[in-house]
């Protein structure tokens, strides 16, 4: 479960200060935040994450207050791509696992599980730098899960992605939600929102309403 | 975990076109320097000084590869990753892990350059009956204090000031300040190792008794203490990107 109570954090650089006086999403339900361009969206999801750091208020996951909150238990999907462009699917995945202490074999079980969504196995040997816009968010999404995660927070979820995947994904949002996962989305499209979240609101100038 | 950040840094490295073309460069240029220091001893007088003369020359020249490994380092390495600042700052004790992980890289690669270029060259023009094992363990010290130091120093300035809200890509003064930095480091160091290699030579010639220890001893003492600055600079490199301000 995310609970979050009274959040303010003031970003100088960009000036805005992105509040939220209160929110609640139970475990393994989904909950969507709207907004334009500008609006505060992404850097509400760097609070949420951990990225900045230094917020006033209480943010608490799964009963643990971020601050103290243990990485592994977050999963992220930025708009931006994070994953190492010179690496394979395989490398950058492998990579990831290891780290997180999961035994590198588990790779094939997860893509076994997300193949049933979107093929992505064809994609293996591909370089992330190698990848098309589509795909590229496919596996940005796929990374983000890889470590089962109790929480995904996920930016612009269909960038890029077509109308076709755009509904394969839905069908994989809601089995991540059976899964007990906790999702928390940010997009400025309403309609791509409302086909993965239960529930929806909307941010203005910082301000989650 | 460690091995698994070698193996990342392995990859990202060695695919970069520009770093492999350089590094083979450089291997056929050490050939070159090797092939034609083995002809010119075999063809000189048999002596002391000629043997020394030469060592010291490669013992200059071993640096210039293991300097080389740490600007590729600086300017493909650490710019290649783009992005993954936030990646580390999202894995547990990822700043930590991401930081450590190429400084262990580029002194294994450093290390590895620089001492099979001197092994090579040593071998190869029958230089290998001049050092003790004295010296050979000060030189080795003095090269591996002297490597780890510049390595961490090299990933810190990289991640420092290589313009984190612009994706580490450095700016042409930025990379000139590094350069103009890295170079007088080696500048210092090696005058200081020339004044331990001359006593050492007096020694070898006859013209000192008593082994230069208390020499040797300031220069890893002073090599030590770089190594020991930059680990702290390392470390508070790590702090600021744990704490985002970097």
């Amino acid at each position: 479960m995310v609970k979050i109570r009274d959040l303010r954090k003031d970003f100088k650089k960009y000036n805005c200060t992105v509040e939220c006086r209160y929110l609640d999403i139970e475990t393994g339900n989904s909950f969507g935040i709207y907004g334009d361009t500008g609006s505060g969206k992404t850097l509400f999801t760097k609070i949420i994450t951990g990225l900045a750091g230094n917020y006033s208020g209480s943010v608490e996951i799964g009963g643990t207050e971020l601050k103290k909150l243990y990485r592994k238990k977050l999963g992220y999907v930025p708009f931006r791509n994070i994953l190492y462009g010179n690496l394979t699917l395989k490398e950058m995945s492998v990579f990831l696992l290891k780290h997180y202490s999961i035994d590198p074999n588990e790779y094939k079980v997860k893509m076994d599980w997300f193949s049933e969504f979107w093929d992505i196995k064809r994609f293996d040997g591909y370089r992330i730098s190698e990848l098309t816009d589509g795909q590229l968010q496919s596996v940005k999404i796929f990374a983000g899960l890889i470590h089962s995660p109790s929480v995904l927070v996920i930016d612009e979820p269909f960038n890029g992605l077509g109308e076709e995947n755009s509904v394969k994904f839905r069908d994989l949002f809601t089995d991540i939600g059976k899964r007990d996962v906790t999702v928390l989305a940010v997009s400025s499209n309403m309609s791509s929102l409302e086909l993965i979240t239960q529930r929806t609101s909307s941010i203005s100038n910082g301000r989650i309403e | 975990m460690i091995l698994n950040g070698l193996i990342k840094e392995f990859r990202i490295f060695f695919r970069n076109k520009t770093v492999l073309t350089t590094i083979i460069f450089i291997l056929f240029i050490e050939i070159a320097v090797i092939i034609r220091s083995s002809s010119a001893v075999r063809m000189s007088e048999v002596s002391a000084v000629f043997y020394f003369k030469f060592f010291q020359q490669h013992l200059m020249i071993m640096f210039f590869p293991a300097v080389l490994a740490n600007i590729l380092m600086a300017a493909f390495s650490v710019t290649s990753e783009k992005q993954s600042s936030m990646l580390a700052k999202l894995l547990p004790k990822g700043e930590c892990f991401m930081m450590r992980s190429k400084v262990f890289f580029c002194s294994i690669l450093s290390a590895f350059m620089g001492i099979s270029y001197m092994l090579t060259a040593v071998w190869a023009s029958g230089l290998g009956i001049f050092p003790d094992h004295r010296f050979v363990i000060f030189l080795s010290a003095s090269f591996l204090f002297m490597i780890s130091g510049l390595s961490s120093f090299t990933v810190y300035f990289a991640f420092s000031r290589f313009g984190g809200s612009n994706d580490y890509e450095p700016k042409v003064r930025v990379m000139m300040i590094y350069m103009f930095i890295v170079s007088f480091i080696i500048m210092v160091f090696y005058f200081f190792i020339s004044v331990s290699l001359k006593t050492y030579f007096d020694y070898v010639t006859g013209f000192r008794i008593d082994y230069p220890n208390v020499e040797f001893l300031l220069f890893l003492s002073s090599n030590f203490l770089f190594l020991i600055i930059a680990r702290i600079m390392l470390n508070g490199g790590e702090k600021k990107l744990s704490e985002g301000l970097i």
